[in-house]
């Protein structure tokens, strides 16, 4: 429950940032600003990073039959 | 509905992979699992941030361990430089010269009209969506021609989730 009010704390900050941003972008005509919006989500969301630490971690894994 | 699984714990060292060790190329979208038995699964995790629920697992029919990325080699892999970045300016100029306006956002609302101002964002998220999308389809196909070059294959078993944080970070938060 705490992790879940972490998150949902974290994308609304997230989303008062973006927010601007965006509206900016659609009445301001600035070039960069275009393809810049995706590629700010893509690099903080999607890199796909992981930068695990040496540790053992437990997983959960269900096998399909 | 009947439930086609059956479920069991397993525990494991989590380890990026790179298939381009030379250059210094990390292969993102997915990460390594070696569990304490030698066993190797492969996890398809595009999200950077911090999350928790079931992904697909695929087990490699060749040992990638001579692919893991190891802990002195870390920092050559993901140094954080900006190269990106600028390509990223770059690359946004030169779209924006070739593909109308309009082709990203829809019209430019200069009126500030609040429909169209939702219209246009939600249209942006879609695009995003899209991209990422494809993005993850690509870094599959990319795993899996890997593995073929290398005389390999993946098996998928089916979905893993966490129980352990993958990282504690120094302020104690956990990274999952």
């Amino acid at each position: 429950m705490k992790v879940m009010i972490k998150i949902f704390g974290f994308l609304l900050l997230l989303l008062m940032f973006i927010l601007p941003v965006l509206a900016i972008t659609y009445v301001v005509t600035f070039r960069a600003f275009v393809v810049f919006p995706v590629s700010i989500l893509y690099y903080l969301f999607f890199r796909g990073v992981v930068q695990p630490e040496k540790r053992l971690v437990t997983f959960q894994l269900k096998i399909k039959d | 509905m009947v439930n086609n699984s059956t479920s069991q714990q397993i525990t494991g060292y989590v380890r990026n992979i790179s298939f381009n060790k030379q250059k210094h190329r990390p292969f993102l979208g997915w990460y390594l699992i070696v569990t304490e038995a030698g066993e190797e699964y492969l996890v398809r995790r595009d999200l950077s941030i911090t999350s928790n629920w079931y992904r697909q697992v695929y087990q490699p029919t060749i040992s990638l361990v001579d692919y893991i990325i190891s802990d002195d080699e870390y920092h050559q892999f993901f140094k954080n430089d900006f190269r990106g970045l600028g390509f990223g300016m770059i690359l946004a100029a030169a779209m924006r010269s070739v593909f109308p306006l309009n082709f990203w956002f829809g019209r430019i609302n200069r009126q500030f009209d609040i429909d169209q101002g939702l219209a246009n964002i939600l249209y942006v998220m879609a695009v995003f969506l899209i991209v990422v999308q494809v993005m993850s389809l690509v870094r599959k196909r990319k795993l899996a021609a890997s593995l073929k070059k290398l005389g390999g294959d993946m098996i998928c078993v089916g979905k893993i989730k966490a129980k352990s944080p993958l990282k504690v970070l120094k302020n104690g938060a956990e990274f999952w």
